[in-house]
């Protein structure tokens, strides 16, 4: 059995001329927290878009739970073990957050509602806001909103967690509320891929940080190393700066 | 002014404006229906990224907003008829010309309304496994709605205005039963304001119809 959940391979992307992601390649493993951070526009969340098939390559490989994102036929099956949740939330405006939640797992899983519902609950208690089920997103707080996301992902019984940037469009009080669930993820076995500017977070949890620039990966270390002792200077520098 | 009002003609005639009232309820309500689909057809053409298909659809949009109805209903009755042979009662023909012109403005409406849903709405369905359409269907159009009905019952309202036109291929809806009339009475001030009276009466249940609507979905 292949230790590593996901595999990217030398992934190169282009946005008409621009390329965003350079010859680049990352190995994850089950049940590791692996923190993508790096200046805005250095392609991070276009790297997590790649693994679930939100952006397609223009040449490379995806390997996940040992199937290629190039054939089609995978590409459903990648996403339904690949949850993900948006910097915007993107939970959906004309449904309950129950329903935000289950509408997923009856449809694509043909889960039952009433067993639906049950999970659902379970989850929502879980992310600590059952008490909003029957709401519709619009009368919730970001963080509120974003826990919802959360909850929403994690019904469909993903392999993987994939977060970008969650907690960059939150007030500053709501923050820790998001990351605090996060942890608990993190702590329970999930496999997680962050992109975040949460280096306390990352300090906490990562098991790989991954600083990228320009479309390339410049440094891929521990969270001790990288912070203590980073390779590269383009690396100290961007700690320094979002550090202080 | 020395003219004297005869409403009692409507005594004689009232069942005349009774039935072109029907007449023109009938055309309007089939085809606003009919545009419907086709709207929702040409618009989902239009938003497939398949060349040849967006061409389609921009060129039927291109060809209904330009051309006059009055036009296009002379032409298919008179025209395409002595071409092609096919000689459609006037009651069809007017339901064809209604219903693709009105279907090309609401494909535009549709559009819209589609296009102004959140880009992430899609990625976030498309992340839980959904595929295109069952995102199209539970997610976007329902959303997408809410945008659309207020210009689509505003188009509503022109379309039942604009079926008046199809008087002139002898349906004998609203406006042609008060020209008739008319022809036979003399009294082109009582039917045409009673007509005119009508059709205002009609746009405003359309309205209030539309209002209702959106009250609800807001709630």
């Amino acid at each position: 059995m292949d230790q590593d959940i996901i595999k990217i391979e030398k992934i190169n992307k282009y946005f008409n001329e621009n390329l965003v992601l350079n010859d680049v390649s990352l190995k994850i493993k089950k049940s590791n927290v692996v923190v993508i951070c790096g200046p805005s526009g250095c392609g991070k969340s276009t790297l997590l878009r790649c693994l679930n098939g939100l952006e397609n390559l223009n040449s490379g490989n995806i390997i996940i739970n040992n199937k290629s994102i190039l054939e089609k036929k995978n590409l459903r099956l990648i996403r339904l073990e690949l949850g993900m949740v948006f910097q915007q939330f993107n939970l959906f405006p004309h449904k309950t957050v129950l329903e935000n939640i289950i509408l997923s797992p009856i449809i694509n899983l043909g889960i039952d509602k009433d067993e639906a519902a049950e999970l659902g609950k379970k989850l929502l208690k879980r992310v600590d806001i059952l008490e909003k089920e029957n709401e519709y997103p619009s009368s919730l707080s970001g963080g509120q909103q974003q826990r919802v996301a959360i909850a929403r992902g994690l019904a469909m019984q993903p392999k993987i967690m994939m977060f970008d940037e969650p907690t960059s469009s939150l007030d500053p009080e709501m923050i820790k509320e998001v990351l605090d669930v996060m942890i608990e993820l993190a702590n329970d076995g999930m496999t997680m891929i962050v992109v975040t500017h949460e280096m306390g977070f990352a300090k906490e949890v990562a098991d790989k940080i991954v600083m990228m620039e320009e479309g390339k990966i410049i440094e891929e270390n521990e969270p001790n190393e990288f912070f203590d002792n980073p390779k590269k200077d383009r690396t100290k520098h961007f700690l320094s700066k979002i550090l202080s | 002014m020395e003219y004297t009002f005869h409403f009692e003609v409507f005594e004689t005639y009232w069942t005349w404006i009774a039935k072109g009232l029907w007449i023109t309820i009938y055309i309007s309500a089939i085809s606003m229906i009919f545009a419907l689909i086709i709207g929702l057809f040409i618009s989902i053409l239009r938003l497939s990224k398949i060349y040849i298909l967006v061409l389609i659809s921009r060129t039927y949009i291109e060809f209904f907003r330009g051309i006059p109805l009055f036009v296009f209903i002379i032409w298919l009755y008179y025209g395409l008829a002595m071409v092609s042979g096919i000689n459609f009662d006037p009651i069809t023909a007017g339901i064809i010309c209604l219903s693709m012109q009105h279907g090309g403005y609401l494909a535009e409406i549709y559009r819209a309304g589609i296009q102004a849903v959140a880009k992430g709405q899609w990625e976030a369905s498309f992340s839980l496994g959904f595929s295109i359409i069952n995102t199209f269907i539970r997610i976007i159009f329902p959303q997408a709605v809410k945008i659309i009905i207020p210009p689509t019952a505003n188009m509503f309202i022109g379309m039942l205005k604009d079926s008046a036109l199809v008087s002139i291929i002898g349906v004998n809806e609203l406006m042609r039963q008060s020209q008739i009339a008319t022809s036979l009475t003399f009294r082109p001030f009582e039917f045409y304001t009673v007509t005119a009276l009508i059709y205002i009466i009609l746009t405003l249940g359309l309205s209030q119809m539309a209002r209702f609507l959106e009250l609800r979905m807001k709630n």
